[in-house]
């Protein structure tokens, strides 16, 4: 039971680093209604500029800010010259430019700071430590602390701030919001720069995990299934999502793993992402929309 | 009408002209949708506009809300020409619109919805909203009291926080009235206010459109089928048929008018 445990708890910390992912595809979602394929390459792209200042003996927080400065101006350039040229465009339409972004974001990237692997060290530890009797990683825990800060923080700018309003009303109907005075472009570019936000927070969490390289664009893969059953539009959604994921992962690595072969983590979470788009398309919390016909 | 706190135009305010086209010619694709469409409202006034089926109102209403862009002609408001009429310039110039097929936000309250009006009149940056310092507290306590007087003027207060999708059709109509009453509008462009209501509704919302004149000043055009409702609502009537103006003038003077009545009213027998 201890056993037990141990791997749903490790694997649900784990999942919240799922989720962390999955945040920035959610903020973008809601403002742009598309899938920002270029999500992965932004936090690529975050962590390797923060890393490679950090190299040049730039202190902690003003590589933070820096770096956090270069998402703000990619947000806006982003909106002048690709969303707004695209606005009357289709979904696919602008599902594709984003495609296109995530190569200009991981050819800059490289341009810039080379393809090396880079170590990153955020002064958290590794180490077991034990809460409630359960050994847990330090550093899981110290993810999951800081996703949570994350989360609070855009849960009270979406809900308690009167950007959150306009946020949600261009998430709900951009045409209504429109009519009604709501400066789409000024919405979009804070949206994007949010995104960034959380994308070098996702970027520093993941490289010190697992090193600043060229893999950690790929962890879209990993928050897709998160994204399908937590629901595109609901950040609540996809951290409960991500917690499912990761404890489900693990405990199947576990305990499946030995009888129908290893590898079970890799595709256990498309099986599950795969359940809940036949029974519950728009994920746990997402919204379900009527149209009149 | 005589309200305390009126601010209902008086004098030669009505002779200004509230919004006005100039010669909007519009087409999609080769169908000419309006073909030198010159109109003037005048502040104050409730002009409805009326016609057949594709007799090119609602485009007319996009035209002068900035959703559509005319092919050639102009429009004015308050005086002041508009080059590029584009929505945001149009909502900021004080005229607001409805949608025919409602535009409020789905997953967000009554309140919430109303509130959204304000964001055109927001001057404090969001960062103080969420470290609620005086000056956001000052704006947001304003806000509130500007749309909870708006709901309740269209009998909406016990709604406030419902899920605006939970509600009937009809309420759903008057909910977005109160948004853009929030807004304190100059004009209002209301594209079929009435549609989908019952009896009893549409006294209600007839009253609303009034007191929306009568007590906060704002012009009205409406687009609108029921045309014993228009009849009695509207100071002016503009009848559209194929993308041009047949007639406009005052109710009983269309109403009797031989062109309207073979384009719209059908033959008399």
């Amino acid at each position: 039971m201890q056993f037990f445990l141990e791997v749903l708890v490790a694997g649900a910390l784990s999942g919240v680093m799922y989720a962390l992912v999955a945040i920035g595809f959610v903020l973008i979602y809601r403002a742009s209604g598309v899938f920002n394929f270029a999500q992965g390459s932004m936090i690529l792209f975050a962590a390797l500029t923060f890393v490679n200042l950090v190299e040049r003996g730039v202190p902690f927080w003003l590589a933070f800010g820096a770096t956090l400065l270069l998402l703000i101006a990619a947000a806006f350039a982003i909106e002048r010259f690709v969303l707004r040229p695209l606005s009357n465009g289709s979904v696919i339409t602008l599902f594709l430019a984003t495609l296109g972004l995530s190569y200009i974001f991981e050819g800059l990237s490289q341009i810039a700071w080379g393809a090396q692997v880079h170590a990153l060290d955020l002064g958290i530890s590794d180490d077991p430590v034990s809460v409630a009797g359960l050994s847990l990683s330090s550093f899981d825990i110290a993810a999951t602390a800081i996703a949570g800060s994350l989360v609070v923080v855009l849960a009270l700018v979406t809900g308690k701030t009167n950007l959150g309003l306009s946020l949600r009303a261009v998430a709900a109907d951009p045409l209504a919001a429109l009519s009604i005075g709501i400066r789409l472009d000024r919405v979009t570019v804070i949206a994007w720069s949010l995104a960034g936000f959380v994308a070098l927070v996702a970027g520093l969490v993941w490289g010190a995990r697992s090193g600043v390289q060229f893999s950690l664009s790929l962890i879209v893969l990993k928050a897709l299934p998160v994204l399908i059953i937590g629901g595109f539009t609901s950040i609540g959604g996809v951290i409960v999502a991500g917690v499912l994921v990761g404890a489900g992962e693990n405990l199947a690595a576990i305990y499946l793993g030995p009888t129908i072969g290893n590898g079970v983590e890799g595709w256990f979470a498309y099986i599950l992402a795969l359940v809940f788009l036949m029974a519950r398309p728009t994920g746990l919390f997402g919204q379900r929309t009527w149209a009149r016909i | 009408m005589n309200a305390p706190h009126s601010h209902a135009p008086q004098g030669d305010d009505r002779s200004r002209s509230a919004i006005a086209l100039h010669d909007i010619s519009l087409s999609f694709g080769g169908l000419d949708v309006l073909r030198e469409v010159s109109l003037n409202v005048r502040h104050g006034e409730i002009v409805g506009l009326i016609g057949p089926n594709g007799a090119g109102k609602s485009s007319l209403l996009n035209v002068m809300s900035g959703f559509y862009r005319a092919d050639r002609g102009g429009v004015s408001i308050d005086g002041a020409r508009l080059d590029r009429p584009r929505p945001q310039r149009v909502a900021r110039a004080g005229v607001v619109r409805t949608f025919q097929n409602l535009g409020l936000f789905g997953g967000m309250s009554v309140l919430d919805n109303v509130l959204t009006g304000r964001a055109l009149h927001g001057k404090v940056a969001w960062p103080h909203y969420l470290l609620r310092t005086r000056a956001a507290r000052n704006e947001d306590h304003h806000n509130r009291a500007l749309a909870l007087d708006a709901l309740a003027s269209l009998d909406l207060q016990d709604h406030a926080d419902t899920l605006v999708s939970a509600l009937p059709y009809g309420a759903q109509k008057r909910v977005e009235l109160a948004r853009a009453l929030a807004m304190t509008p100059r004009t209002l462009l209301l594209d079929e206010p009435l549609a989908g209501m019952n009896l009893d509704e549409k006294q209600e919302m007839v009253a609303a459109i009034r007191a929306a004149r009568d007590i906060r000043g704002a012009t009205v055009v409406l687009i609108e089928h029921d045309i014993g409702v228009v009849l009695t609502l509207a100071d002016r009537l503009v009848v559209l048929d194929r993308g041009r103006v047949i007639a406009v003038g005052p109710p009983a003077t269309v109403a009797a008018d031989s062109a309207v009545i073979a384009a719209y009213l059908g033959t008399r027998h």
